[in-house]
C-alpha cells in the first residue's frame, strides 16, 4: 500500500464519519449539547450547581516528514481527539476560575482523549469527564471563596466571566492533503544544497500538515464546528564561526494548502540565500553592546510589536496579580506616534497574496473572531479579550484562544501595524543618518531578519523583551553597510515604544507559532519598516562547543574542509 | 524451529561477518568506515584516544490505533532510524563510564551515549556525516566524564573498585528473516472489534482497546568486532477499563495479548472473549467484599505468581552497576539497596526444591513463542542460559559488560536499559503438586492459624495493562527505599473456603515482604504459567536504578519483553492490606446509557 493511499484510506475509513460502522449517523454537536443540558439539569440538585459548561473536542489529523542534508529522516502520522471542559461554579461575578495569588485557577481539566463519531462513546466520555471537572471545580471554588473571604480587599470587582450571544455555525470538515512520498522528495530536494556546503554543521527541515477540527458547545446554546487546515515548511541550518558561536538561519513557509508551501523556485531561492547568509555571517564581526538609532525591517517590526505590545495587551494580563499590567493604566494615553495604529484581525486570511495563519472564524469560547483596534492614531484604546472581563472591558472580542489541554486566555491573532502617510524606505534611511549624526554615534543598526523573540510580562522579573535577529547590519553615515553577528535586541516596553519615530511603506508578513500559557498557536504580523531613535542590543548567548575534531568524511566536501584541531592528521 | 535455519547465520569467528556484510550493506559500511577512521585519528591534543566505540542502530516502524466503544480515538504511525554512539576512553580498568556527573541532567548518565536520527535512505555520504558528528560528540562527552571521574576518585580514600568493562570474546550474528507488520486497517479492525465488547455496559466508566504493531531492525557494531544485524516484530492488543466500587474505590483492569510473530496473534474471538471476561470480572469486583487486612497463607496462581516473580524477584537477580557520584557515602548506600543479593551468593534464598534459570535461548514453550527470547543482547553479547538459583541456593546474578563485585563476565543480559534484565525467567521444581493438593495444604495452614478461610490471588496489576496512579507508583518507590519489596496491588483475589465457596475481595497490596520470605514458599503446582511482561524500570529494585541512572539512550525506542514461567506458589505466611488508592465520590450524574 502506497503511503498516500495509506493516509487517505486511514483518514476516510478510520476517522471519517461516513465510514463509521458503529451506531447510526448522528450530529456530534447535537449529542454534545444534549449532554451539556443533561449535566446542567442533573447537577442543579447539588449545593453548588454549575452556571456554565462548555465542551470542546479538538481533532488533529497531522502528518510530518522531516529530513536533513538531502534525505528524509522520519515520518509521522497522527490522529488525535481531545476533549476540554470549562465548567464553572458560582456565578459570573465570582467563580472557581477566580485568579488567586500565584496564577490562574485552571479552567480546563484536559486534555482527555475522546471519540467523536459514535453516540455512546462520545456521551460516555463527556459524562465521565464532566464528573471529574465538576469535582475539581468544587475544590477550586472552595479555595476561591476562602481566599476572597480572608483577603483584605477584593482582587477584582469586574467578575470572572461574561455572557456572549448564542452562536450557531457549522462547516464541512477539511481532509488532510498529505502525500508523504512527495513530501519526502521535497525535503530531499530542499535540503540537498546544504549537503554541498562544508561549513554547515547542522540542518533540519520538516513539512507539517495539520487539519484541526473543533466541535464546541456551551450551556448557553452556542454550537460551532470549524475545520481549518495548516501546512508549514520550516528549514533551518546552523554553522559555527571560528570562535565557536553557533549561527542559525531559518525560513518558514505557511499556507492552507500544501502546494502553496512547496513552490520549488521560491523555496530553493530561500535555501540558497540561507547558505549565502550563513557564509557571510561566519566572517562577520561580533557586535559589542550598543545603544543608538536603528531601522527594523517589516518582519522585525512585526516580532517587535508582537513581543513588546501584543503580549501586554492580552486582556487577562490586566487581571492577574502577578502580571506587570504595563498598559492597564495607559488606556486612552499616547503610546505611539500619531500616525501609528495597531489592529488585531483574525477575519483576514491573506495580505498582498501572502496567506496569514492567525486567522480563525471562532475562538475557543465560541465567539467569532473580530477586528480589534488596540492602538488608534497612537492612543491605546483597548485590549484583546476573551470572555474573562477586566475593568472597563466586559465583553469578549473573539480572542479567547488555546491549544487543547490548556485553559483559554486572550491571545493574539493577525497583528497589523498600520502607518498613515508612510515614508519611503529611502526616506527612513535618510532619517536614520540624521539620528546617527545628532546622537554622535558611529553607526546605526538595521535589523533585516529575525527568528523570533520572547518577553517577560510578570512582576517578579524585569519587565523586558528580547528579539532574536538573524541578519543585522551596521549602517554607516557614509552609506556603507556591514553585516554583524551575535546580538539580541532588548529593552523595556514603554521606553521602546516611545522611541518609535516613523514607519515606511514596505510592508512584510511574518507567520510564526507563538507559545504562551495557553499553548502554541499560529499568529501573523503584517508590518512596515520602522525607525527607532534608540534601541539597545546585548551579546547573544553563545555555544562553547568546538567544531568537530576530524574533517567531514563526506567525500565531495573533504577538499573544502579545513584541517582539524586534533592531534592526528 | 527448522524454518529459521535458512534465514539465520550465526558466526563465531571474529572479524568476518561485518566485513562481508559491509560489501552489500551501505549502513554497515558507513559505520565501519567511520569507526576505523575515529579509532585511528580521533583524539584531542591533550586528551586520551578512544579505546572502545560502539554503534547501535534501531530502525523502527510503529503503528498504534485506539478505539473506545467501537469508535476511533487516535492513531499514531511513525518510521524513524536512530543511532546511539558510545565511546570509552581510558582503559577497561578505569574509563569514563559508571560515573554520574551530578550537576548534569539525571537523565543524561554517562552510559546513555549520544543519540542522533539517521537518514531513512541508505546514502553512504549522509550516513557518514551523521555518524561523524555523533562520534565526535560522544568522544568529547567521554573525555569530560573521564576527567571528572578521575578527579572524584583521587579525592577519595582507596576503595576497591571492579573494572569498568569486561573482557569478552567477540560475537557476530546475522538474521535476515523479514518482518511482517500488521497494516493499519487490520489493526483498526482488531481494536474496533475488541472495544465493542464494552458497549452497553454502563457499569464501566471508561474503556478502550489498543492494537499496535512494531517492527525493528537492529544493527550493532563495535571496535571489538562484535557485530549483529537482525529484525524483530511485535504485535499486540491491549484493553483497559475502570469503574468504582460502591465505596468509591477506583478499580482498574486490563488485558494484553502479544505476539512476537504478528501472524500468530490470537484470533478476534479469543481477544474479545478475554475482554468480556475482564469486563465481567470488573463488574463483580464493584460489589466485592472489603477486607482491611489479612495475615496468613496466600496462594499465588497463574498470572499472579508470574507477575509476583517479575516484580519481586527479577530485580534481585541482577547485578546492578551502580554509578559513582563522587559522594562516597551515598554511593555505598545505593550500592547496598540496589544489590541486596550480591553478597548472598552461595547462600539459601529459596526453598530447597526450587531452582531459577534465566534462559533467553529457548524459543518456545508448549508451542507458544516466548517473548523473552533473544540471541544477542544490546552490547553484542550472545544470550546464554544462566543458572541463578539451584535447589534454593543463589548461584549467580545476571550481568552486563559492566562488572559488579566479583561478577566480571557478562551473562548477555544488557537489553537496552542501564541494568541487566532477564529474558526467559524459569522457576522450576520437581516437587509440584496438583491444584487440589495445594488447596488442601492452604486450608490446613489456615485452620492451624485459626482462620476459616485462606486467600488466593489470581492477578497482580502491571504497568502494561493498567495505568497506575501516581500515588500507587510513589508507594512502590517509598517501600523500596525502606528496604522492602514492593509490588503493585493484587486486583483479582478471593477468599477461599474449604466448602468450595469463593468470595471476591477488593484490591489489596502485599505488605512488608522482604527477600527472606521467599523461603516461606511451602508448595508449588505441577503446572506452570507463562506470562510476558515488558521490561520496565518500574518494577522492584529497578525503580531505584531508574531514578539514579535514568533511561539509556535507546530505551525510549525499544520494546523489550521478558517471559516469566512459574508454577503456582503457596506462601505459608503473607500480609495483605487494603489498597490505599483514591476513593472519590461516585459519579453524580447517572451514566448516559443507564436506565436511571
Amino acid at each position: 500500500m502506497g503511503v498516500k493511499r495509506l493516509i487517505c484510506s486511514t483518514v476516510l475509513a478510520l476517522i471519517g464519519f461516513s465510514g463509521s460502522t458503529i451506531g447510526a449517523e448522528f450530529d456530534a454537536l447535537d449529542v454534545m449539547f444534549q449532554e451539556v443540558q443533561r449535566s446542567m439539569k442533573l447537577l442543579k440538585r447539588e449545593d453548588e450547581p454549575p452556571y456554565y459548561i462548555s465542551y470542546e473536542v479538538t481533532e488533529d489529523v497531522a502528518a510530518t516528514v522531516s529530513g536533513a542534508f538531502g534525505r528524509s529522516t522520519s515520518e509521522n502520522y497522527i490522529v488525535s481527539r481531545y476533549l476540554d471542559i470549562d465548567l464553572r461554579l458560582g456565578d459570573y461575578s465570582l467563580d472557581n476560575t477566580h485568579p488567586l495569588r500565584g496564577g490562574l485557577e485552571t479552567q480546563s481539566i484536559g486534555p482527555s482523549t475522546t471519540p467523536i463519531e459514535d453516540e455512546e462513546a462520545l456521551r460516555t466520555t463527556l459524562w465521565l469527564h464532566t464528573d471529574v471537572a465538576y469535582k475539581q471545580a468544587l475544590a477550586q471554588f472552595t479555595r476561591v471563596k476562602s481566599a476572597v473571604q480572608s483577603s483584605v480587599r477584593p482582587f477584582f470587582r469586574v467578575g470572572d466571566f461574561s455572557k456572549y450571544p448564542v452562536r450557531k455555525y457549522s462547516e464541512s470538515r477539511v481532509e488532510l492533503d498529505a502525500d508523504l512520498a512527495q513530501w519526502k522528495d521535497k525535503i530531499g530536494e530542499y535540503t540537498q544544497p546544504f549537503a554541498e556546503a562544508e561549513f554547515i554543521q547542522e540542518n533540519y527541515a520538516y513539512i507539517f500538515g495539520d487539519v484541526e477540527t473543533r466541535w464546541f458547545v456551551n450551556s448557553d446554546g452556542t454550537r460551532v464546528l470549524v475545520s481549518q487546515p495548516y501546512y508549514r515548511l520550516v528549514i533551518q541550518a546552523t554553522s559555527k564561526a571560528d570562535d565557536g558561536m553557533d549561527l542559525t538561519v531559518e525560513r518558514a513557509f505557511d499556507a492552507s494548502t500544501p502546494d502553496k508551501i512547496l513552490q520549488d523556485d521560491t523555496v530553493l531561492h530561500a535555501v540558497h540565500s540561507m547558505i549565502t547568509d550563513l557564509q557571510a555571517l561566519r566572517s562577520a564581526p561580533v557586535v559589542e553592546p550598543y545603544t543608538g538609532p536603528a531601522i527594523l525591517s517589516g518582519k522585525s517590526t512585526g516580532v517587535f510589536f508582537h513581543e513588546v505590545l501584543g503580549r501586554r495587551v492580552e486582556g487577562h494580563r490586566q487581571r492577574l496579580l502577578d502580571e506587570g499590567q504595563t498598559f492597564y493604566s495607559q488606556i486612552n494615553k499616547r503610546l505611539l506616534p500619531r500616525s501609528f495604529s495597531v489592529v488585531f484581525d483574525p477575519t483576514i486570511n491573506s495580505f498582498d497574496g501572502v496567506e496569514l495563519v492567525g486567522d480563525y472564524k471562532f475562538d475557543n469560547q465560541g465567539v467569532e473572531g473580530q477586528r480589534v483596534v488596540v492602538v488608534n492614531r497612537g492612543v491605546l484604546e483597548g485590549f484583546l479579550m476573551s470572555k474573562t472581563p477586566i475593568m472597563g472591558y466586559f465583553r469578549s472580542n473573539g480572542h479567547g484562544r488555546k491549544n487543547y489541554g490548556f485553559p483559554v486566555v486572550s491571545r493574539q491573532s493577525n497583528l497589523f501595524v498600520e502607518v498613515r502617510n508612510p515614508h519611503t524606505r529611502e526616506e527612513l534611511e535618510t532619517m536614520l543618518m540624521d539620528r546617527i549624526r545628532e546622537q554622535g554615534k558611529p553607526f546605526g543598526l538595521y535589523f533585516a531578519d529575525v527568528r523570533g523573540g520572547d518577553t517577560l510580562t510578570g512582576r517578579s522579573m524585569p519587565n523586558a523583551f528580547n528579539v532574536n535577529p538573524i541578519m543585522v547590519y551596521r549602517l554607516y553615515p557614509d552609506g556603507t553597510k556591514e553585516l554583524v553577528r551575535g546580538v539580541d535586541l532588548i529593552g523595556t516596553p514603554l521606553i521602546a515604544l516611545s522611541r518609535i519615530e516613523a514607519g515606511a511603506d514596505d510592508i512584510e508578513v511574518f507567520n510564526d507559532v507563538s507559545d504562551a500559557e495557553s499553548g502554541q498557536l499560529p499568529v501573523s504580523t503584517v508590518a512596515p519598516s520602522i525607525l527607532i531613535s534608540q534601541i539597545e542590543v546585548q551579546k547573544t548567548e553563545s555555544s562553547r562547543d568546538t567544531p568537530p575534531i576530524l574533517p567531514s568524511p563526506v567525500r565531495h566536501l573533504q577538499e573544502q574542509s579545513s584541517p582539524s584541531t586534533g592531534k592526528k592528521q | 524451529m527448522k524454518w529459521l535455519a535458512s534465514w539465520v547465520l550465526v558466526l563465531q569467528v571474529a572479524a568476518t561477518a561485518s566485513a562481508q556484510f559491509a560489501d552489500n550493506d551501505v549502513l554497515v559500511r558507513a559505520l565501519q568506515d567511520e569507526m576505523d577512521r575515529s579509532l585511528a585519528e580521533l583524539q584531542l591534543e591533550d586528551g586520551l584516544p578512544p579505546y572502545f566505540i560502539s554503534y547501535s542502530i534501531q530502525e523502527r516502524h510503529t503503528s498504534s490505533l485506539t478505539y473506545v466503544l467501537g469508535a476511533h480515538n487516535g492513531t499514531n504511525s511513525s518510521h524513524v532510524r536512530v543511532l546511539a554512539v558510545k565511546v570509552r576512553v581510558g582503559s577497561k580498568q578505569l574509563d569514563n563510564t559508571n560515573f554520574l556527573l551530578v550537576e548534569e541532567n539525571p537523565n543524561q548518565s554517562d552510559d546513555s551515549g549520544v543519540v542522533h536520527v539517521l537518514p531513512l535512505t541508505d546514502d553512504y555520504d549522509e550516513l557518514r556525516r551523521v555518524i561523524w558528528v555523533a562520534t565526535d560528540q560522544a568522544y568529547k562527552s567521554a573525555l569530560a566524564h573521564y576527567s571528572a571521574k578521575t578527579s572524584a576518585i583521587a579525592s577519595q580514600t582507596d576503595v576497591e573498585r571492579p573494572n569498568d568493562f569486561s573482557d569478552e570474546k567477540p560475537y557476530e550474528y546475522v538474521d535476515e528473516r523479514p518482518t511482517r507488520a500488521l497494516e493499519l486497517d487490520r489493526l483498526a479492525d482488531l481494536a474496533r472489534q475488541v472495544s465493542t465488547v464494552f458497549r452497553g455496559r454502563p457499569e464501566l466508566f471508561s474503556s478502550y482497546a489498543n492494537a499496535f504493531s512494531i517492527t525493528t531492525r537492529r544493527t550493532y557494531l563495535d571496535s571489538e568486532s562484535n557485530f549483529h544485524v537482525y529484525s524483530t516484530e511485535l504485535c499486540g492488543v491491549r484493553t483497559h477499563a475502570h469503574t468504582q466500587t460502591s465505596t468509591g474505590a477506583i478499580i482498574k483492569d486490563g488485558t494484553s495479548v502479544l505476539a512476537r510473530d504478528c501472524s500468530e496473534l490470537s484470533g478476534i474471538e479469543s481477544l474479545k472473549a478475554d475482554a468480556v471476561h475482564m469486563a465481567e470480572h470488573l463488574v463483580v469486583q464493584r460489589e466485592a467484599e472489603t477486607l482491611d487486612a489479612y495475615t496468613g497463607p496466600v496462594y499465588l496462581e497463574s498470572q499472579a505468581a508470574a507477575e509476583f516473580i517479575n516484580q519481586a524477584l527479577a530485580g534481585l537477580l541482577v547485578a546492578v552497576p551502580v554509578p559513582m557520584t563522587g559522594n562516597f557515602q551515598f554511593d555505598v548506600q545505593i550500592q547496598n539497596i540496589a544489590n541486596q543479593f550480591l553478597h548472598r551468593i552461595g547462600t539459601r534464598v529459596f526453598p530447597r526444591n526450587i531452582s531459577v534459570v534465566n534462559d533467553p535461548t529457548i524459543d518456545e514453550r508448549n508451542g507458544r513463542l516466548l517473548l523473552g527470547s533473544y540471541t544477542v543482547d544490546s552490547e553484542g553479547m550472545p544470550s546464554r542460559r544462566t543458572e541463578l538459583i539451584a535447589n534454593g541456593i543463589l548461584k549467580n546474578l545476571l550481568t552486563t559488560r559492566s562488572p559488579v563485585g566479583g561478577l566480571v563476565v557478562t551473562t548477555g543480559s544488557n537489553r537496552g536499559l542501564p541494568i541487566p534484565l532477564p529474558g526467559n525467567l524459569l522457576l522450576q521444581t520437581d516437587q509440584g503438586i496438583s491444584q487440589e493438593a495445594i488447596r488442601e495444604q492452604l486450608f490446613d495452614i489456615a485452620r492451624s492459624n485459626g482462620s476459616d478461610f485462606a486467600m488466593a490471588i489470581t492477578k497482580i496489576a502491571n504497568t502494561q495493562e493498567i495505568e497506575m496512579a501516581h500515588v500507587e507508583m510513589s508507594e512502590i518507590v517509598s517501600a523500596t527505599m525502606e528496604g522492602n519489596i514492593a509490588v503493585l496491588p493484587a486486583i483479582h483475589l478471593v477468599k477461599l473456603y474449604p466448602d468450595g465457596r469463593q468470595v471476591p475481595v477488593q484490591p489489596m497490596v502485599i505488605e512488608d515482604f522482604v527477600p527472606a520470605h521467599f523461603r516461606e514458599i511451602v508448595a508449588t503446582t505441577e503446572e506452570s504459567h507463562q506470562h510476558d511482561v515488558p521490561v520496565s524500570p518500574l518494577t522492584g529494585m529497578n525503580v531505584l536504578m531508574a531514578i539514579v541512572r535514568g533511561p539509556t539512550a535507546l530505551s525510549g525506542y525499544d520494546q523489550t519483553y521478558s517471559s516469566i514461567v512459574t508454577p503456582g506458589l503457596l506462601f505459608e505466611d503473607m500480609t495483605l492490606r487494603i489498597a490505599s488508592g483514591q476513593k472519590p465520590r461516585l459519579p453524580i450524574v447517572p451514566h448516559p446509557m443507564s436506565s436511571e
